[in-house]
């Protein structure tokens, strides 16, 4: 029963928005049929996540493939219903003229693709998913026909397809080569130690591909091109970007912890210039999305660097913030779309004034904006705070150049707030052009994403819970109390 | 514990009227009665403020010995937790209360100033978070929890000083706000990173403890000079002060309660919680000295040439808490705190005047049957006329503090991202290819 439940959570929305790329025709339908297949999958991702406390729950081969092992720990617990909930959220509230048939597989493959390399615990098969979640952006690339949106989509597909690429080849010959019992399975790979030895040569690979999926800087191109070109580019922070960290935990750490240390230091680096560049271009832009790809770079940084400190507080709150930032931003996006879908525009320069026709619209844009840059009451308050402890111990500097950049992101945040929905209102819209406030499907969307950042930030413990056993396995296998002095009792 | 748990429901209270309320605006459909909102957020601040009763009855009844209530942690990970510590002095409890009296005023005050005001929902939700926010910095048992309130007033600021959204002028000055809190903010941050890693911890009693070890291994000096800079930030001194005049965009009534009453005197209470750490340091107690003196004299001058009331008001509001700050460096806070509390009061007051003060001028000179003269213009005549026109031209351009900022912080910044940019855009061509829309 489980194995067709975790199974189902990867291939039965590649399937069904397969099915509406072939036979449906028509708009609604085919959006109905999106969202039906896609809240169908949230009650079973939730009671994954409910029972995916110890003993861990894990799944045998799916039958149909002659690879494959499923398994869900706490690390992916928390993010199946996580993104089964934010791709019911795109597909409800994303504007019904970006939603045709193309587009509800284009989001439904992106979703199982997503889940599936969740739920991976086949090496193979965590690749296939991998590769695949990023198909559609080129698909919608090449039909689009922007040069730009191509070439960031190659971009991305050489910068995080092909090195997971060969370093998931790479791991299975030399397990094959190494006589592991099962090569294509993680936990198998990860106990080998003649696969190990040959890590310096992988590890790096594997995180060329995560830090670029992450968005970070210098393979972080393709980001704001996506995001500010791409029609369905609301699935990018939603959906695919959180994959680098888990990645990044899942494969990196999980497989060659030591080696993956030994990198956190030019890691710790290029998180700390992420998080200041991509705070500092998004200061400067005049495009609503593009700004939110660089605002996503800062805050990928930020994520990094609580990982790269292999510390209880700096990992956990640095999965935390992602989970968070991912709601946040996902929230932000589809409020700047239902902008442009109602004013022909994302450019700041050619907006202002709209609280008054949207005043609903204004508000959960703030609220959004503010949970994004860690505003007290909210998850992301918990979660920065926790990689800052993080770092306080061993990276003070760090800390403080990363506190610096989210409050850059603040200030850009609510700038762009301003340029928005404050002021007086734009020369460039019609006076008496109708700009309605955001429809009831929208506003409960907006309205349920709020109320989750809040309730994660009144009551966090939970939260951070579920994923304590496994960062403590990350951090042991890291050998973090190894060489790590105890700290004081606070 | 006992009566001591009811100090975190000074915050509380005011927070769960502004969440009810968002609650009742976000799920309506139809718009809430004035009435209803007044009467909610009156009820949240009186209950507010019958809680800072009961902690001062408490406190006054333990023999004046702070009252350090802690409820375990709010969220753990590894060794770390963040404490729910709340601590009550004479400090907490006078401008806790000074804070309850004047938010309920202004709950009063604006049902009618604002009343059939488009933003009247708005005011009051905003009021409602500064007052949580406000409430939350005094009682704050740790600068971590401190560091929330802090934000919350920053943010509930900005919000009100763009109240009149519809026009450019407020909205601008909005963001000048913003971006000075959110800068100096990070002094306030530094100084709690170096408190976890000296001490490992940020909860005052246990800080204060610590100090009275040397060998505990903190650096005073350095915290000190970051709490300095959060306080210059949020109390307007010199040379980031340049907000507070430009604050006056948003309704009376909150600018007599933040700028006159609260928000301004929230990096003197800062100083005043943490002078412990720098009453030792004569380094930073002579940055905090340095600062204020500047700061009062040249607002001072600055108020001299303001061409109207509010503006003049809010020049001599950073002078006097410029006052304040040397009081604190001189290693007198409890006179700080005494000087606040009823330099907050009067200013309340005068800045709830400043709408009828032209009235009030022109009654008088009814009255009198003649102008008074203007006192201090006959100050100056001790100085000779060169200087004078010198100092003139010195507090009539701000001493061109904000020029300087502006070309030295925020174009470089700006023109850095805007090359950068490009250098993106080259890279894949999307220049060429047109813009997004």
């Amino acid at each position: 029963m489980r194995t067709a439940v975790l199974g189902a959570l990867g291939f039965f929305p590649i399937l069904v928005g397969l099915f509406v790329a072939i036979v449906v025709r028509n708009r609604s339908v085919a959006r109905g049929i999106g969202i039906a297949a896609s809240a169908l999958l949230v009650p079973f991702a939730f009671v994954i996540f409910v029972s995916s406390e110890a003993p861990l729950l894990s799944a045998t081969s799916v039958s149909a493939l002659a690879v494959g092992d499923l398994e869900v720990d706490g690390l992916s617990a928390v993010l199946l219903p996580l993104v089964a909930c934010l791709s019911v959220a795109v597909l409800v509230a994303i504007p019904r003229a970006d939603v045709d048939a193309s587009a509800v597989m284009s989001l439904l493959i992106t979703e199982g693709a997503t889940l599936g390399v969740l739920v991976s615990a086949n090496v193979v098969l965590f690749g296939a998913f991998w590769s695949l979640s990023l198909l559609p952006m080129a698909s919608e690339a090449r039909r689009s026909g922007d040069v730009a949106l191509r070439r960031a989509t190659r971009w991305a597909a050489a910068l995080c397809i092909l090195p997971m690429a060969f370093a998931i080849v790479a791991v299975v010959l030399l397990a094959i080569v190494g006589h592991v019992a099962s090569p294509f399975e993680v936990r198998a790979i990860a106990e080998s130690a003649f696969v190990r030895h040959q890590a310096p040569l992988i590890t790096p690979l594997l995180l060329v591909a995560c830090t670029a999926r992450m968005g970070l800087f210098p393979f972080h191109l393709w980001v704001p091109v996506a995001l500010g070109r791409g029609r369905l580019s609301v699935m990018l922070p939603s959906v695919v970007s959180p994959l680098g960290s888990f990645a990044i935990v899942r494969l990196a750490l999980g497989l060659f912890p030591i080696q993956t240390r030994a990198w956190c230091g030019a890691l710790m680096v290029m998180a700390t210039v992420s998080a200041l560049y991509g705070a500092i271009l998004a200061l400067g832009q005049h495009h609503a999305r593009r700004q939110l790809g660089y605002l996503w770079t800062s805050v990928a940084g930020f994520v990094l660097a609580g990982i790269t400190t292999l510390d209880a507080e700096g990992l956990s709150g640095a999965l935390v913030h992602d989970l968070a930032s991912t709601i946040a931003i996902t929230g932000l996006a589809l409020t700047v779309r239902a902008v442009e879908a109602r004013t022909g525009t994302a450019d700041f320069r050619r907006l202002g004034g709209l609280v008054l026709h949207a005043p609903r619209m204004a508000t959960g844009y703030f609220l959004l904006g503010a949970a994004a840059v860690g505003f007290p009451a909210t998850i992301t308050f918990v979660s920065e705070d926790l990689v800052v402890q993080g770092l306080v111990r061993t990276r003070p500097v760090v800390a403080v150049l990363l506190l610096t950049a989210m409050a850059i992101n603040g200030v850009t945040l609510v700038r762009s707030f301003k340029r928005i929905f404050l002021g007086p209102p734009s020369a460039h819209l019609d006076e008496q052009q109708a700009i309605p406030d955001l429809l009831p499907r929208e506003r409960w969307v907006s309205i349920v994403l709020v109320a989750a950042l809040l309730a994660g930030g009144f009551v966090p413990t939970p939260l951070l819970a579920i994923r304590r056993q496994v960062e403590t396995g990350v951090l042991r296998s890291a050998g973090h109390r190894a060489d790590v002095a105890p700290p004081a009792p606070r | 514990m006992g009566f001591d748990a009811i100090v975190p429901f000074a915050a509380a209270a005011p927070a769960v009227s502004a969440l009810v309320l968002g609650a009742a605006i976000a799920l309506r459909r139809e718009r809430l009665s004035e009435r209803t909102v007044v009467a909610t957020a009156t009820l949240g601040l009186g209950l507010s403020f019958v809680a800072v009763l009961v902690a001062t009855i408490r406190w006054m009844q333990g023999g004046l010995e702070p009252l350090d209530v802690r409820f375990g942690r709010w969220f753990h990970a590894g060794d770390y937790g963040f404490p729910l510590a709340f601590y009550f002095d004479g400090a907490s409890a006078a401008f806790s209360f000074v804070a309850s009296v004047l938010l309920l005023a202004t709950a009063r005050f604006s049902a009618n100033y604002l009343h059939r005001e488009s933003g009247f929902v708005r005011f009051y939700v905003i009021v409602l978070v500064f007052a949580a926010g406000a409430q939350l910095l005094v009682l704050a048992g740790s600068l971590d929890l401190l560091f929330a309130g802090w934000e919350l007033v920053g943010i509930s600021s900005v919000l009100l000083v763009a109240f009149f959204h519809e026009r450019a002028g407020p909205v601008r000055a909005a963001i000048r706000v913003l971006v000075t809190y959110r800068l100096c903010d990070v002094g306030l941050v530094l100084a709690a990173v170096l408190l976890h890693q000296s001490l490992h911890t940020t909860v005052f009693v246990d800080v204060f403890r610590a100090q009275q070890h040397p060998a505990a291994g903190a650096p005073p000096m350095w915290i000190a000079l970051a709490l300095l800079f959060a306080a210059m930030g949020k109390s307007a001194q010199f040379p980031v002060g340049g907000w507070l005049p430009r604050a006056m965009e948003g309704p009376t009534a909150s600018s007599a309660v933040f700028y006159g009453g609260l928000s301004v005197h929230a990096g003197v209470f800062l100083l005043v919680r943490s002078a412990p750490l720098y009453a030792h340091e004569p380094v930073a107690a002579g940055a905090i000295i340095v600062v204020g003196a500047v700061t009062a004299g040249v607002a001072t001058l600055s108020g001299q040439v303001s061409p109207d009331a509010k503006s003049s008001l809010a020049y001599a509001t950073i002078a006097q808490v410029g006052l304040m700050f040397v009081e604190c460096g001189l290693g007198f806070p409890r006179i700080a705190l005494l000087h606040l509390s009823t330099h907050a009061l009067l200013r309340y007051y005068q800045f709830l005047q400043t709408p009828s003060v032209l009235e009030r001028a022109l009654e008088r000179r009814a009255a009198l049957g003649a102008t008074v003269a203007d006192e201090s213009a006959a100050r100056w005549e001790i100085l000779g006329v060169r200087f004078r026109r010198y100092l003139y031209r010195l507090a009539i351009e701000r001493f061109e503090v904000e020029a300087a900022l502006e070309r030295l912080v925020a174009r470089p910044v700006l023109a850095l991202s805007a090359r950068l940019d490009r250098i993106e855009r080259a890279l894949l061509h999307s220049e060429q290819d047109g813009d997004e829309r």
